[in-house]
């Protein structure tokens, strides 16, 4: 598995492809108008893909769907082979969309794809100063709902990864539904983050969460925007699994941080690796402006 | 630093093994009911001790080989502690299937735990009970091939063999479509499994094994219904029981069409009721443990706190007892009195121009300018001080009135004025320091910290391994100063305040809902008149709607509520009442205490939880009547 990345200041930075099939999110801030218009100029067919945690569907365009373990026999139905160029717009793309779509791609035999994603410039926060490190991202969570074919069950023992953002909650959630102690837990921060200094908020949020959970205080670093990076740590972490122990991994950081988590899960198809995940429903108007733009050449 | 042994604060941290660390609850002896063949359901919101109750009474803590003599009932009766996956479990459900392939496998997981945690039963008994070993390890499991013609005949291999069955079952159900339905067990493999023991060990003849499904209300409607069926079946040799938050019992349908119902088919047992009149001892007993084990001697002897029998227990409750533990908490966590907050206001000279600014702003307000120096002239009582401000602001005051009542005060001859003081001092002296950037120092002491829990264990001691670890000079001292527990309970505060967004899906929502509320009766301290101090509780004016009911169901669930019975009924009101917890006062500079409510409507209910920023401010502007200036406070005050 290799990643090429390509980024730059604007859309006219990254390889200008012609793709034949492009997925993407909804249209909720400044930067996923930009990649929205990017993604749809590059693309013969631009699908819109949203997953409904609670009733296993993807959703394409708002009207078809396929239940998530029917997406690889949907995908083929619509005339996807191993030959089909496809880009995966992961500035709108959820995690959960990401993933299966990109698990339909590998069982097609798909070697190749790309993603798109857009940093942001600003993230829309509280003006009081008491909550200066609190961004308002998510609305409300679906919950931790498994994901079909990334899922299995979390025994006593089992080792956790979690892939950490701003919204330290989610990491507290993950300790008051599962059995989870917090020496097992491995806390991976985006360093160096999208923009200087907002890796402070991240650590300050997660200073309780790992205070009243008893979080192993060995961290791990990552760049925000280095999927291979996020690859190549869990891939260490893996091999260290003793004999009937799984890994969990928790995308809650930055979307190139979940996109090396999928990939990597999509490459280890085995009964000992996880994704736990808890379906955030995500702010209009989250985000304001674009940093950089970057497109991830991934080879499988 | 503190070590993180001592303020470990969740019974997941101590794993199975709760020798040495579970304190034994006072209401112990009233559990006898858990000895019975019919089923419990064991409530309690968070921090109620639940988890670690039902650890307590499973496999792994009762056979222990730290726990010395296994009195010979712990053989009787087995505890099996299970929590689901949830996170796991949802998926079975929907995704094209038959309702009726999620049940049996929902049902076959059951099997597949609850025998491995029956197996794993016997290998703790191995290691602590040599003559039941001896027929333990010689048991033959042959009897099972009537279900599973591959399971292996001998306890160390039957053990890996339904864990490797389990892990392919996690598989499957992962990928239901592309691997092949596995070997499905029902539930009459457990009773076979247990038969099977119960024929070949002497010891385990009489044995039954008694399930404790935690976190109940976590599972989906169907699984509900399936633990429900279990429960109202449960008979020798398996009983189930089920621990879950208070309200969470949403579903009482069985598969047939039969319901679960209280005392026909189970006992509810209400932790927190349970343990009310004993709370302040057994928080403290269990914060003195970790005081004596990790920090230094403050008791003479631990081990009578982890005796389960009657006569010991009984010596906990007593008052000489609970008085002797309360002298030795109270000694590391001084509490100050109201007067004496007052006191320390008119001592520091920061705080005391303040106190007369503002008393020489009223009497210029009411044209009596020359009143202030009569007052100050008398040398009254700092707490009497503390008040005449709201009692200047009161509508209609005539301050030569309100200044004779305190030169009376001050001879001990106005019971008029010594009710203002009584009502209102409190909320006066809240009001005074939030207006300020210095802390409260009413949120200190071992009393305020116990009301501030609110029966929730873990909040308590968050609060006081808070406070140590602020504390510099503990070990000399063996006690905490008040401004080091007051940063502590304000730190404290603001977390659990935060922790609300991880309550569950919603958890945005009830942060959100609280952050109102308690912003709402912040506003409402600010009246400079106290005529209503220390409002921190609600009921719902009106008729109650489908959605408000639900929001307010949740917000109790995760005891970010607290409903109690309303205690004066006014018009139209429904009959309950609802508290802000009392961890999140400090935060808001708002009364810990169950003191005054106001009346909110339904509509606003549903407002506070997801209303816009508008309409939430047009509720403040409608509660308080006034677009309420904060106090100006002097940006070089310290």
């Amino acid at each position: 598995m290799n990643i090429v990345m390509e980024y730059g200041s604007t859309g006219k930075d990254i390889s200008q492809i012609n793709w034949d099939y492009s997925f993407c999110g909804r249209n909720i801030d400044e930067r996923s108008r930009f990649a929205l218009e990017f993604t749809k100029n590059h693309s013969q067919k631009c699908v819109e893909a949203c997953y409904e945690a609670n009733a296993f569907t993807l959703n394409f365009n708002d009207s078809e769907s396929c239940i998530a373990d029917d997406v690889e026999d949907f995908l083929r139905g619509k005339g996807f082979t191993k030959e089909t160029s496809v880009l995966l717009e992961c500035t709108t793309l959820g995690v959960s969309e990401m993933l299966l779509l990109m698990q339909a791609l590998k069982d097609i035999g798909v070697v190749r794809f790309d993603a798109l994603y857009l940093e942001p410039k600003h993230y829309a926060h509280k003006p009081n100063f008491r909550e200066r490190h609190h961004f308002e991202l998510s609305q409300s969570f679906d919950g931790f709902i498994g994901i079909p074919g990334h899922a299995m069950a979390f025994e006593r023992g089992d080792r956790v990864i979690v892939l950490c953002g701003f919204e330290s909650e989610r990491v507290g959630s993950a300790f008051e539904e599962l059995d989870m102690m917090g020496k097992d837990c491995k806390l991976v921060f985006g360093m160096p983050p999208f923009i200087i200094g907002w890796d402070k908020s991240t650590y300050t949020n997660h200073i309780p969460v790992i205070d009243t959970n008893g979080i192993s205080k060995e961290f791990y670093y990552v760049g925000a925007s280095n999927p291979l990076a996020v690859y190549d740590k869990l891939s260490r972490a893996y091999i260290s699994l003793e004999a009937n122990q799984k890994l969990f991994i928790l995308p809650f950081g930055t979307k190139p941080m979940a996109l090396g988590a999928c990939l990597f899960k999509v490459q280890n198809r085995a009964d000992n690796l996880a994704i736990l995940y808890d379906h955030p429903v995500r702010k209009i108007g989250r985000t304001t402006e674009v940093s950089k733009w970057n497109l991830y050449r991934i080879i499988l | 630093m503190l070590s993180s042994e001592i303020t470990r604060n969740r019974a997941e941290e101590y794993g199975f093994d709760l020798n040495g660390e579970f304190v034994i609850p006072p209401y112990y002896p009233n559990l006898k009911m858990l000895e019975s063949e019919k089923p419990n359901i064991i409530e309690g919101g968070r921090g109620s001790g639940k988890t670690m109750l039902i650890r307590y009474l499973s496999h792994a803590t009762q056979f222990s080989e730290n726990r010395g003599v296994i009195p010979v009932d712990a053989y009787k009766r087995i505890g099996i502690y299970w929590k689901m996956d949830i996170s796991f479990a949802s998926i079975m459900n929907a995704r094209g299937a038959e309702d009726d392939l999620w049940m049996r496998a929902f049902i076959n997981m059951g099997a597949l735990i609850l025998s491995s945690e029956i197996i794993e039963s016997l290998f703790n008994i191995c290691k602590v009970n040599a003559e039941a070993k001896s027929y333990i390890v010689g048991i033959d499991f042959s009897g099972l091939k009537d279900f599973d013609a591959d399971i292996p005949s001998e306890l160390d291999n039957v053990g890996k063999y339904l864990h490797r069955k389990y892990i392919r079952f996690q598989s499957w159900v992962s990928n239901f479509k592309k691997i092949d339905e596995p070997l499905f067990y029902p539930l009459p493999f457990v009773d076979e499994l247990i038969n099977i023991i119960k024929s070949q060990v002497p010891l385990l003849s009489d044995s039954y094994y008694c399930v404790y499904i935690d976190e109940y209300e976590n599972l989906n409607p169907t699984q509900k219904r399936i633990v429900n069926t279990w429960l109202k079946q449960s008979q020798k040799p398996l009983v189930f029981n089920i621990a879950m938050k208070h309200q969470a019992l949403d579903v009482t349908d069985t598969l047939s069409s039969e319901k679960i119902v209280e005392v026909h088919d189970y006992r509810k047992i209400d932790l927190e009721m349970l343990l009310s009149d004993n709370f302040a001892t057994f928080a403290s007993e269990i914060f003195l443990m970790k005081v004596n084990r990790y920090l230094y001697k403050v008791l003479d002897d631990v081990d009578y706190l982890y005796s389960s029998e009657n006569e010991i227990i009984s010596r906990r409750i007593d008052p000489k007892y609970t008085e002797s533990i309360r002298k030795l908490i109270e000694a590391i966590f001084p509490a100050i009195t109201e007067r004496n907050v007052a006191e320390l206001i008119l001592n520091d000279e920061t705080l005391r121009n303040r106190l007369i600014g503002k008393l020489s702003s009223d009497f210029e307000r009411l044209d009596k300018k020359h009143l202030l120096e009569s007052v100050l002239d008398i040398h009254a009582p700092a707490e009497a001080l503390v008040v005449l401000h709201a009692l200047l602001n009161r509508e209609k005051v005539n301050a030569d009135d309100v200044v004779a009542e305190l030169k009376g005060y001050c001879e001990k001859q106005s019971p008029r004025y010594s009710e203002w003081v009584h009502n209102n001092l409190f909320g006066c002296i809240l009001n005074f320091y939030a207006g300020g950037n210095r802390r409260c120092p009413l949120y200190s002491g071992y009393d305020t910290f116990v009301t501030m829990s609110k029966d929730n264990i873990r909040h308590f001691l968050e609060l006081c391994y808070t406070s140590l670890s602020h504390s510099d000079d503990l070990k000399e001292l063996h006690k905490v100063s008040l401004d080091d527990q007051l940063v502590a309970v304000n730190y404290v505060s603001k977390n659990m305040l935060k922790e609300i967004k991880q309550f569950g899906p919603h958890g945005n929502m009830l942060y959100i809902f609280s952050m109102r509320l308690g912003n709402l009766f912040g506003e409402l301290r600010k009246r400079e008149s106290q005529s209503e101090p220390e409002q921190n509780q609600f009921s719902v004016k009106g008729g109650m709607t489908a959605e408000c009911a639900q929001i307010l169901r949740e917000l109790v669930k995760w005891s970010v509520l607290y409903e109690t019975k309303l205690t004066k009924q006014k018009g139209l009101e429904v009959g309950e009442e609802y508290q802000l917890n009392p961890i999140y006062s400090a935060f808001f500079t708002i009364s810990f205490r169950k003191k005054r409510r106001i009346e909110l409507t339904a509509e606003d209910v549903v407002k506070l939880y997801k209303g816009t920023e508008a309409d939430y401010k047009h509720i403040i502007r409608r509660m308080t009547q006034r677009f309420a200036k904060p106090d100006q406070m002097d940006l070089f005050e310290k």
